[in-house]
């Protein structure tokens, strides 16, 4: 029976979260502590130890070379891209290169992947579920922003495998959150899911008809999230800072975990009284060794005017959104928000007044995603549940062609699970090898695309050019992950395919990933008195299922 | 962790301690970053030899030694509660007041250029908003790309159409059901396809012209009774469907030859196979396994179980239907891959055919496909129809309206002269618009109509001046 218990988990860029199915309603997780949203926070302690969740958070500041949070920024992206560029400004711990393009993560003397990282975060996930079931869980069912493109899917399908975890299904947040709406709701509507993460903005529409939940289109930015807002105060307030004393903030990565700590709090505060009175103690010394404060009220004005550009910026994505679904703001039934800015009063007003709606009441924005995997993984555990979830592939799907062009071969927000067949040839007589490069994005041109990888095709008929002809078939999966096959037409043969992600792990290095992970121990909180028979470090050595 | 917040409109208080504090800050926003960055990383470097632990020391970016700087001397150390002073000195420190900004840095005192290889300037947080252009990516990219697309052969080019349309036929016989079974199963079924180019499309018939079938059970005994236990469920599972159509007791088993013609026995009991059909309804197992057997012989209608007439709302409704019957999630438990695959494969066909219907261009050049000769050959809908969609769309803008914009703007004034019964005028525009894209049939019609029209009205003018 131990084997029947799949989990949901929220793996978010500041916050993770995760659930399970109890009597037929989603529970959310505590951890011995009592905490529900788990900081996604690593925190290497010194005796080899991994300290994960909202005590590692506080070792930001402290610890700040061997802390890693944000990871989910990094995931799944290549070391030239401008996401990596900017976190490795910004970020104190080490962001290194690493093979093919990767990224890793540098902590004192080893290297981590960053699925590796997120594996950590999984594996406190999981701990928590066992340790509240007192069983080992080896399945769940794992959320992604809906426009993760398919690098950063596998990457989190990876994480998953690393973590020990039998990763059932990679489930889009919005798509999550509608389910745990919708669920045993037996409602015939179409909702808008405004989903604004730490990290992420999705947004994606909704027809459910009561137990399918047919998602009509999706739009997002990877690079919009709450944090972006606490960026805006941070600059305020350094600013601020170097107008009154002439020291500018930003210089030290230590001031600007503090203003970051400081930022978030005031983004806080100011959403729920209105008013936020920032004061960081002993922020920095000035030449001279005296020790300085920062202190500063920001009110809601100011800081919607700060902001207001952001969430502007949102409702471009749901124009896109709602365009695509073939809809205008009328035709949506409901509006729910899902994501921990979402509190905001800005946020809500703004929400409203675009879709001349209330938004829903009622919903944790911060729980409900992991309650909706908590609910797909049950439905997919038990024959009785039935939710079916018609979800659709948020970026088109492109082949490179010559000169550095690309074409279209599934069109964004087709439903998935699909696929389609390209005729292709060879260009050579006796070629022997076909090689075919496979983007994801919205634009023609291929740099413009993000690579997903270049493919290879090998054991086809040798002949004169253009007289073998090779069907590609590109297929996209209920996880939204693309996977390609090709045959050769005339024979039927299968072809081999060699596929060389340029960011991804190789199996040997997640092999070798999992062996590492399962004898990390995670380390208990230290500001947390640790509660007598809690065998957390023993979980590790638990039987997970992992499949070659 | 927090609570929603109840605070309404946000307006309120700004507290008059606040507004001197915004002001403050305008100024700043001229202050060039990149400078004072700089100068801040060497005070990184100072701050690892700082006695207190935890309170990182900043050093002034201006050093107050070079006094020179009118205002840089004065402003640091006293850290004064900003007079206009420090607000006209902050925005150009670099540019102007040469010594005591970062630029002359280098030639500073050590202690402070030590930490010269600073890494990048900290991109300060507005940055953030800029996608950035990516130029620094693409060559990266490239890098690795162009030399083995120059060794080993780029992807090729997509096929012309007629080979394309035959490569298709072939991989879909070989593609989507790579169970061995399947194709022999479909041997007696030379019967319904022969038929099927020579007829005449019966597009306003529904799935439903099943009763072809029967003719088939009584030639073999084999056959009827694999295909039997499948018809049922069809009922069962898609009464909504079924009922719009009409015809509901005919099981519309054989979907192959919906196309197909009717004439032949129609007489035949359909008795004989709704009575064998019983025992299937419930069993999932064989619903899919039908399903798959049939999918490439199914068109997208059929496969959805809607007529060629289906409105959106039955599309759509009948795409639910096939998604609680074909969900892979549905089967999820079960261990059986193979069937696991198959059912994987149903699905696909089915998303691919609503995909297909939900959208009315893609729908009538569908169904235009299906019902015309090729069957056979159309009944998925792939690239090359998704090309010919396309060219059928712009072939369309094109006959309306025309493609070269002066053109239009000729045939548009053109037919303002129609209207207004000034047909010399009329037809010195066609001719004009006709210059700019001769192949355009609409303006050639035009033409030629009101030609007729100056024909007759110079025949009548000649009579009457007469």
């Amino acid at each position: 029976m131990a084997d029947d218990i799949a989990i949901g988990i929220d793996l978010g860029t500041s916050y993770s979260c995760v659930s399970i199915v109890e009597n037929g309603e989603p529970v959310v997780l505590p951890n011995e502590w009592g905490e529900v949203n788990h900081a996604s926070v690593v925190s290497f302690l010194e005796d080899g130890t991994v300290l994960v969740g909202n005590s590692a958070k506080r070792n930001i500041i402290t610890r700040a070379e061997t802390t890693v949070y944000s990871a989910k920024r990094l995931i799944g992206r290549y070391f030239f891209s401008d996401e990596v560029k900017k976190a490795m400004a910004v970020m104190p711990y080490r962001i290194v290169e690493g093979d093919n393009n990767s990224v890793r993560i540098q902590v004192r003397d080893q290297l981590y992947s960053l699925p590796e990282i997120s594996a950590l975060v999984l594996k406190e996930m999981k701990a928590i579920a066992e340790q509240y079931l007192g069983r080992p869980v080896n399945k769940a069912v794992v959320t992604v922003p809906a426009y993760f493109n398919d690098n950063q899917r596998q990457a989190t399908k990876d994480a998953g495998r690393i973590a020990g975890l039998n990763v059932l299904r990679i489930l889009n947040e919005p798509t999550a959150a509608a389910l745990a709406y919708g669920f045993g709701r037996d409602v015939n509507q179409r909702v808008v899911i405004y989903d604004l993460g730490g990290g992420t903005f999705d947004v994606s529409i909704l027809e459910i008809g009561k137990d399918v939940f047919e998602v009509l289109s999706t739009a997002g930015d990877t690079y919009l999230g709450g944090d972006d807002f606490d960026d805006r105060i941070m600059t305020w307030l350094a600013d601020d800072f170097l107008a009154r004393t002439r020291l500018d903030l930003r210089q030290s990565k230590y001031c600007l975990q503090m203003l970051k700590e400081a930022a978030e709090q005031a983004k806080i505060d100011v959403g729920q009284k209105g008013t936020a009175d920032v004061l960081c103690q002993n922020i920095c010394q000035d030449a001279s060794g005296q020790v300085m404060d920062l202190r500063a009220t920001l009110s809601q004005d100011q800081f919607n005017r700060m902001v207001m550009d952001l969430v502007q910026r949102t409702f471009k994505v749901c124009d896109e959104a709602l365009q695509s679904a073939r809809l205008t703001a009328a035709d949506v039934d409901a509006v729910i928000l899902v994501g921990g800015p979402t509190r905001l009063p800005i946020v809500q007003n703004s929400v409203r007044h675009y879709f001349q709606k209330e938004p829903l009441e009622g919903i944790n924005p911060d729980q409900v995603v992991a309650m909706g995997a908590a609910l797909q993984a049950h439905a997919l555990m038990d024959a009785r549940t039935e939710t079916f979830l018609v979800d659709v592939t948020p970026l088109s799907l492109r082949i490179g062609t010559v000169g550095g062009y690309t074409e279209r071969i599934i069109e964004k927000n087709t439903p998935v699970p699909i696929d389609r067949s390209k005729t292709f040839t060879t260009s050579r007589d006796g070629q022997e090898r076909v090689k075919i490069r496979v983007y994801q994005g919205e634009s023609n041109r291929a740099d413009e695309c993000e690579m997903l990888g270049e493919f290879e095709f090998a054991g086809f008929r040798v002949g004169y050019r253009g007289e073998v002809k090779i069907e590609v078939t590109f297929e996209i999966n209920t996880d939204g992950i693309v996977n390609v096959s090709a045959a050769d037409t005339e024979t039927g043969q299968k072809t081999s395919t060699t596929i060389s992600l340029s960011s991804g792990l190789t199996e040997a290095d997640i092999q070798r990933s999992i062996l590492q992970n399962r004898q990390t121990r995670l380390a208990r909180g230290m500001v947390h008195a640790v509660p007598p028979g809690t065998s957390r470090d023993v979980l590790p050595d638990l039987p997970s299922a992992v499949e070659g | 962790m927090s609570e929603p917040p109840d605070k309404p409109g946000s307006g309120a208080p700004d507290s008059p301690g606040e507004t001197p504090r915004k002001t403050t800050t305008q100024p700043l926003a001229p202050v060039d970053p990149s400078e004072v960055q700089e100068a801040g990383f060497e005070t990184t470097g100072t701050f690892r030899d700082t006695p207190l632990p935890g309170v990182p020391k900043l050093d002034a970016p201006f050093p107050p030694a070079p006094p020179p700087g009118p205002k840089a001397g004065a402003a640091p150390p006293a850290g004064p509660p900003r007079p206009a002073a420090p607000r006209t000195a902050l925005p150009r420190p670099g540019a102007a007041p040469g010594q005591a900004t970062p630029p002359p840095r280098p030639g500073q005192p050590p202690g402070i250029g030590a930490v010269a290889p600073a890494p990048p300037p900290v991109p300060r947080t507005p940055t953030r908003e800029q996608p950035a252009a990516g130029p620094p990516r693409t060559p990266t990219r490239e890098g690795p790309a162009a030399p083995t697309a120059g060794t080993r052969s780029p992807p090729q080019a997509p096929l012309g159409s007629p080979t394309g349309e035959f490569l298709t036929e072939q991989a879909r016989a070989s593609g989507p059901a790579p169970q061995p079974g399947v194709v022999p199963a479909r041997v007696f079924r030379p019967t319904d396809t022969p038929g099927k180019p020579a007829v005449p499309p019966l597009p306003s018939l529904g799935v439903n012209i099943a009763p072809v079938i029967p003719p088939l059970a009584p030639v073999k005994a084999g056959p009827p009774r694999t295909a039997a236990p499948r018809v049922p469920h069809r009922p069962t599972r898609d009464p909504m469907s079924e009922t719009s159509i009409g015809i509901p007791v005919v099981p519309p088993l054989p979907p192959a030859e919906a196309g197909g013609p009717p004439p032949v026995v129609p007489v035949v009991p359909p008795v004989a196979p709704a009575a064998t059909a019983t025992p299937a309804p419930g069993d999932p197992e064989s619903q899919v396994a039908w399903k798959a057997e049939r999918l490439d012989t199914l068109d997208y209608f059929e496969l959805l179980g809607v007529p060629t007439t289906a409105s959106a709302g039955e599309v759509k409704r009948a795409f639910y239907t096939e998604s609680r019957a074909y969900h892979p999630d549905r089967f999820f438990q079960l261990d059986d891959e193979a069937f696991k695959t198959r059912v994987h494969e149903v699905y696909k066909r089915v998303t691919e055919a609503y995909y297909v219907l939900r959208d009315d261009v893609r729908r009538k050049k569908y169904l235009a496909d299906v019902s015309g000769p090729d069957r056979a050959s159309k009944l998925r809908f792939d690239e090359l129809s998704e090309k010919e969609t396309i060219a059928q769309v712009k072939q369309q803008a094109a006959e309306q309206i025309g493609l070269n914009p002066k053109a239009r703007q000729q045939f548009q004034t053109a037919l303002g002269e129609i209207d207004r019964g000034n047909f010399v005028a009329a037809e010195r525009g066609l001719k004009m618009a006709l210059t700019y894209e001769p192949q355009n049939a609409l303006y050639k019609e035009k033409l030629t109509e009101v030609q007729a029209r100056l024909y007759e009205e110079s025949r009548g003018k000649a009579f009457k001046i007469k």
